[in-house]
């Protein structure tokens, strides 16, 4: 589940983040610049990813594991503190990427859980497991578990060590970073000029437009394009500074 | 969907709100003043719950039994050995001693060591429809019980699977001894089962107006049981059958190898045990019959008081201060990196 998340995070800053106008992107390259630099898709990235899924399942086991061992307690009872343990996860998981919460946003995460509960509760009913008793039969595990303080604090501190890499890079991310990112949104829209030398024929850099109609992170992955450097060779420095194909472009933007 | 526009701009999204992303939103200051803070409060958290957790645990007693060779049970271990002596019963005894009076309820658990009731295909070989007490299911329990569906005569199982099959069936008989002389302990045996499983999940086929062994009837009791599922509990009628305590208790599978089940509780009624298990020296009278050298296994007997928190479970109160400081370490990083490198950034930058 950690895999499947983190592998498409391209999308997953996508969603959580907000649209930028036009004049802020302008004033703003350093916004596109992760895009450009393919820096999501990085190997780097991928693999920390792959590390950070297997580091979490090792705690999703191995805290209820030692919790629960040589006990009296039952295999239903651990399934369910597992379960919860995970659905805490993944809701503070994505509470951490989120930066613009909207109502919507506190509805999702809250409806979230309250549907871990809900739905544990009627698939764990009396009236289901009479329906199907070979299907339904953790009958009497959710109405233990949910009152037993056991195993709200093995699924809370399960969940608490689990995000702890997340909220460290987090941390370490707005120590080491002063964010600007209240400024972009909040800045009035000024008149914008633009200047860039587009040089035709470094094929490997490509603009976030490119990246946007372009194949998805999938196809980025298994063709290589990620893993090739954005830095030209030599020989295409060389090409390019013969072939000077300087455009200066002047955009003034009107206020609207 | 709206209403269509004509013209060149009738594909633009509508001016609402949420779709023109003007929602208003609440977006957190996440600076270096509210991330550490907060890290040493979780450590702080963390900590005082272990502390409390430890000191919680710490007022528990508990007393341990492995009684697979212990005393005279050594004879009654080599006799399991021997498949064809299953049908001939085994009484051994072993002693022990409670150095510290066990105050309030004391639950008596029986314990296996290397038994894997978590193993997948163990845990799939039962009927929940036939133990809800289906006729059909009665005499065609389901295919996932095999071989343990029907024996060797075709006739079928009743309770099947290997779950019922295997299980647990040593007795307890428990004695103080007392300056007077040997008292027995009596052990509140009723009540040891989810409320669940015992009046939903478990129930016996309806009589109408038959007894229990004819309802029974065109069934057989699985091949490690010395007794029928109807006759289980001689001493209590309504005991018997599919909604048997001890039953029920074995049936709910344990989550690891090594674990432990209810067997009784405590009865308070009468002196000495008014007040819980007075210290001393304890006897216990075991019926063995249950062999656990054919996969390396060991059996005891555990007595414990418990508390809100449960029984002697030293892993959570250990796991929460280890945790605890292993937020303050990163904590303490972090402060160190942001003294170091976050502020003079800020400086530089002004």
């Amino acid at each position: 589940m950690a895999v499947n998340e983190n592998a498409d995070r391209p999308k997953a800053v996508r969603l959580r983040g907000k649209d930028v106008n036009a004049e802020s992107s302008l004033k703003w390259p350093e916004l596109y610049r992760s895009g450009q630099r393919q820096e999501l898709s990085s190997p780097l990235i991928l693999i920390s990813s792959l590390l950070y899924a297997v580091y979490s399942s090792l705690v999703f086991f191995f805290i209820p594991f030692g919790v629960f061992h040589n006990t009296a307690y039952d295999f239903q009872t651990m399934a369910v503190t597992v379960a919860m343990a995970a659905t805490f996860t993944a809701n503070v998981e994505i509470s951490l990427v989120t930066r613009y919460w909207t109502r919507l946003n506190v509805a999702a995460v809250c409806v979230s859980v309250v549907m871990f509960f809900i739905c544990s509760r009627i698939t764990h009913s009396t009236s289901l497991f009479k329906a199907s008793p070979g299907d339904y039969f953790f009958l009497g595990a959710s109405n233990r578990a949910f009152i037993d303080p056991l195993v709200w604090l093995t699924a809370l501190l399960t969940t608490w060590t689990a995000v702890l890499p997340s909220m460290t890079a987090l941390a370490i991310n707005v120590i080491f970073n002063m964010h600007d990112k209240h400024k972009v949104h909040s800045a009035s829209s000024q008149p914008v000029e633009l200047r860039s030398r587009l040089r035709r024929g470094a094929s490997l850099r490509r603009s976030s437009y490119a990246l946007s109609q372009g194949a998805g992170p999938g196809r980025l992955i298994s063709s290589g394009t990620c893993i090739r450097s954005t830095v030209p060779t030599v020989d295409e420095q060389v090409t390019a500074d013969n072939n000077p194909t300087d455009s200066q472009l002047q955009i003034n933007m009107k206020n609207k | 969907m709206g209403k269509v526009k004509p013209g060149p701009l009738a594909r633009r999204p509508d001016n609402s709100a949420f779709k023109q992303q003007r929602l208003p939103a609440w977006s957190p200051m996440l600076t270096a003043n509210t991330v550490l803070p907060f890290f040493y409060f979780m450590a702080l958290i963390c900590m005082l719950l272990g502390v409390w957790l430890l000191l919680t645990v710490q007022s528990t007693e508990e007393l341990k039994l492995d009684y697979t060779e212990a005393g005279t049970c050594n004879l009654c271990f080599e006799k399991r050995k021997n498949v064809s002596n299953a049908a001939q019963p085994c009484i051994c005894t072993a002693v022990f001693n409670i150095k510290k009076a066990f105050k309030g309820d004391v639950f008596f658990y029986y314990g296996l060591i290397n038994f894997h009731q978590n193993l997948r295909r163990y845990m799939d070989s039962r009927d929940d429809a036939q133990m809800v007490g289906r006729k059909n299911n009665l005499k065609s329990p389901s295919s996932y019980c095999m071989p343990f569906d029907k024996n060797k005569n075709g006739v079928p199982i009743a309770p099947c699977g290997a779950v019922a099959n295997s299980i647990f069936n040593d007795s307890f008989t428990l004695s103080y001894m007392a300056s007077s002389g040997s008292v027995h302990v009596p052990l509140l045996r009723k009540g040891i089962s989810w409320y669940t499983d015992k009046n939903i999940k478990y129930r016996n086929p309806s009589t109408e107006n038959m007894t229990l062994p004819q309802v029974f009837e065109g069934t057989a009791p699985p091949l490690y049981w010395q007794k029928p599922v109807y006759d289980l509990d001689p001493l209590d009628k309504n005991n018997n059958g599919f909604i048997n305590d001890d039953l029920i208790v074995w049936m709910r599978e344990a989550a690891f190898p090594n674990f432990k089940k209810l067997y009784g509780v405590l009865h308070r009624a009468n002196k000495p045990f008014v007040n819980g298990l007075p210290a001393g020296n304890y006897s216990v009278e075991i019926s063995y019959n249950f062999p656990v050298q054919y996969f390396r296994g060991r059996k005891e007997v555990v007595l414990t008081t418990l508390t809100w928190f449960g029984g002697q479970n030293h892993f959570l109160p250990i796991a929460y201060l280890v945790t605890s400081c292993l937020i303050q370490l990163i904590a303490i990083l972090l402060t160190v990196f942001w003294f170091k490198f976050g502020k003079n950034g800020q400086n530089m930058e002004e």
